[in-house]
């Protein structure tokens, strides 16, 4: 089946790809097409708009998330809009979704178990962190300014070398160093730092 | 994907040990390995069958939860808008946003109506409300705090608890929608979502006489979000009734720079925003009387028209 690609190849002119995929046919139906092999190429796609929005999410959920989203609206979806775009609103929503989600669990103080979700596991690998408490700073991150999250994500999470990153436009180093410190204090801020934001412990 | 020995930045890694040194931080307590598995490698595994579920199908079931918590939220936003209290709505929602939520909507009842058991089976005890919600003709006729509370069981969100705390704001319970905002402002929330429950928290305060925490919270709504109309120029007219000359020419001149960027009817739409306010006279100290005729000539033309509306 001739799916849109997803790095910019030629879309197949006259093809309306998701016809056969969608019409007639269930969200669950949809569902299992969707997870047996990715035909759509989701995967990579939510890892490319987590890059872009830098958001500390779990893939694998975001990935099953925006699948089930997509399975979801696929029956009422009539090729408005663009079928790209339509992929990638599914995958914006999830991980909007995903985001309040981590926030209503961090409220209701569930406790965050070791191997439960992939970032918080490499958060508390890279940063020398217990895991109980990375989740409570992944939320505080996500809410911060995107350049303060972009810093973090290209260089800590894609590892990429601070020069580098600073000689691609991304301001002064005196600024990119700020935005740094301010994402790991926050990931790591004390306890009574977030005390004094009316948080509890 | 084989897991790879992570090689972080020297420089990032300096800024780390830095931040580390506070005593109280978290960061560094505890023994890192060598090799980490990045946070994009990982793939998705299929077929994790949990209470005859996969995993993909948990996910399409909590999708169909939030599918019906935005519906019933959006519904609940149309009947404070038609609510005959009300003349003015501080969601934290863009325009934009509500120019599409009817076809949204269309969409998802058109949906509901096509798959009914699926949705059943997604909301379980839920169920029944949202139906009846849905036969409801007139939103004034919807219970919208019940449809908040099972819109919160389904997907807890920060905007049903704004709208809630308007609707009691509405009701005049000041100090139960007080409590409800100071418990979104408690958690980590975006800035947009943050501003529109400090603007909120603003109007809260005002209708309770104290001024001074009213201008508090919009001087931090409009510090977070610079551009937010409703803040800046609840900011600029809590600022004149008080008197306060710096927050009043800061505020006039964040309303130039709003104004490049909104609808051409932007000095109307801020005297929608002051409209809740009718005893703005009433709240206006002398030295805000004074400060209003003799900074008139300092004002830029939005500040100014803005004025001359509020006196």
């Amino acid at each position: 089946m001739g799916m849109p690609g997803l790095h910019g190849q030629p879309e197949p002119k006259g093809e309306e790809p998701w016809r056969a995929l969608f019409e007639g046919r269930s969200s669950r139906e949809i569902l299992a097409d969707l997870v047996d092999g990715d035909p759509l190429e989701i995967s990579p796609r939510c890892a490319e708009r987590l890059l872009t929005r830098c958001y500390l999410l779990d893939m694998e959920r975001l990935y099953f998330r925006s699948v089930a989203r997509v399975a979801y609206a696929g029956p009422s979806y009539r090729g408005a809009p663009e079928f790209t775009e339509f992929l990638r609103e599914r995958i914006d929503a999830s991980i909007d979704e995903l985001l309040r989600e981590d926030r209503a669990e961090e409220r209701a103080g569930h406790p965050v178990l070791p191997g439960q979700d992939a970032r918080y596991t490499f958060v508390s690998q890279v940063l020398g962190m217990e895991v109980g408490v990375t989740r409570r700073g992944v939320c505080h991150f996500n809410v911060l300014d995107e350049r303060i999250r972009h810093a973090f994500f290209s260089l800590v999470v894609q590892a990429k070398r601070f020069r580098r990153y600073v000689a691609e436009g991304n301001g002064p180093p005196e600024r990119v160093s700020d935005s740094l410190r301010i994402a790991f204090e926050t990931l790591g801020a004390p306890y009574p730092k977030w005390l004094q934001h009316g948080d509890e412990p | 994907m084989t897991p790879h020995p992570y090689d972080i930045d020297p420089e990032v890694e300096a800024i780390l040990q830095e931040v580390a040194r506070d005593p109280q931080s978290s960061l560094l307590r505890i023994e890192r390995p060598r090799v980490i598995r990045g946070l994009l490698e990982r793939e998705p595994t299929v077929g994790v069958a949990t209470a005859g579920l996969t995993l993909a199908e948990r996910h399409l079931v909590q999708t169909r939860r939030a599918e019906t918590a935005f519906a019933l939220r959006v519904m609940c936003i149309n009947a404070l808008e038609v609510d005959p209290r009300n003349n003015q709505i501080l969601t934290n929602s863009s325009a934009g946003e509500r120019a599409k939520w009817p076809s949204q909507l269309e969409n998802f009842k058109r949906s509901w109506s096509a798959d009914q058991e699926s949705v059943r089976e997604a909301l379980a005890d839920e169920f029944p409300a949202v139906r009846e919600s849905f036969a409801v003709r007139h939103p004034r006729g919807l219970p919208i705090l019940d449809l908040l509370s099972v819109s919160q069981r389904l997907e807890p969100t920060d905007g049903a608890r704004i709208n809630g705390a308007v609707w009691m704001l509405l009701g005049r319970q000041t100090l139960t929608s007080l409590h409800v905002i100071h418990g979104v402002l408690a958690y980590p929330t975006p800035a947009y979502t943050r501003a529109t429950a400090l603007v909120n928290l603003g109007l809260t305060y005002h209708m309770l006489g104290d001024l001074s925490a009213s201008l508090a919270s919009y001087t931090s709504a409009a510090e977070v979000s610079p551009g937010y109309i409703s803040a800046v120029a609840s900011r600029f007219a809590v600022a004149a009734q008080l008197g306060r000359k710096a927050q009043f020419m800061h505020a006039a001149a964040q309303l130039e720079d709003c104004a490049t960027l909104a609808a051409p009817d932007f000095v109307s739409h801020c005297a929608l925003q002051m409209r809740v306010r009718p005893d703005f006279a009433k709240s206006l100290c002398s030295e805000g009387a004074r400060l209003l005729s003799q900074s008139r000539d300092q004002l830029g033309p939005v500040a100014r028209a803005l004025a001359d509306v509020l006196v």
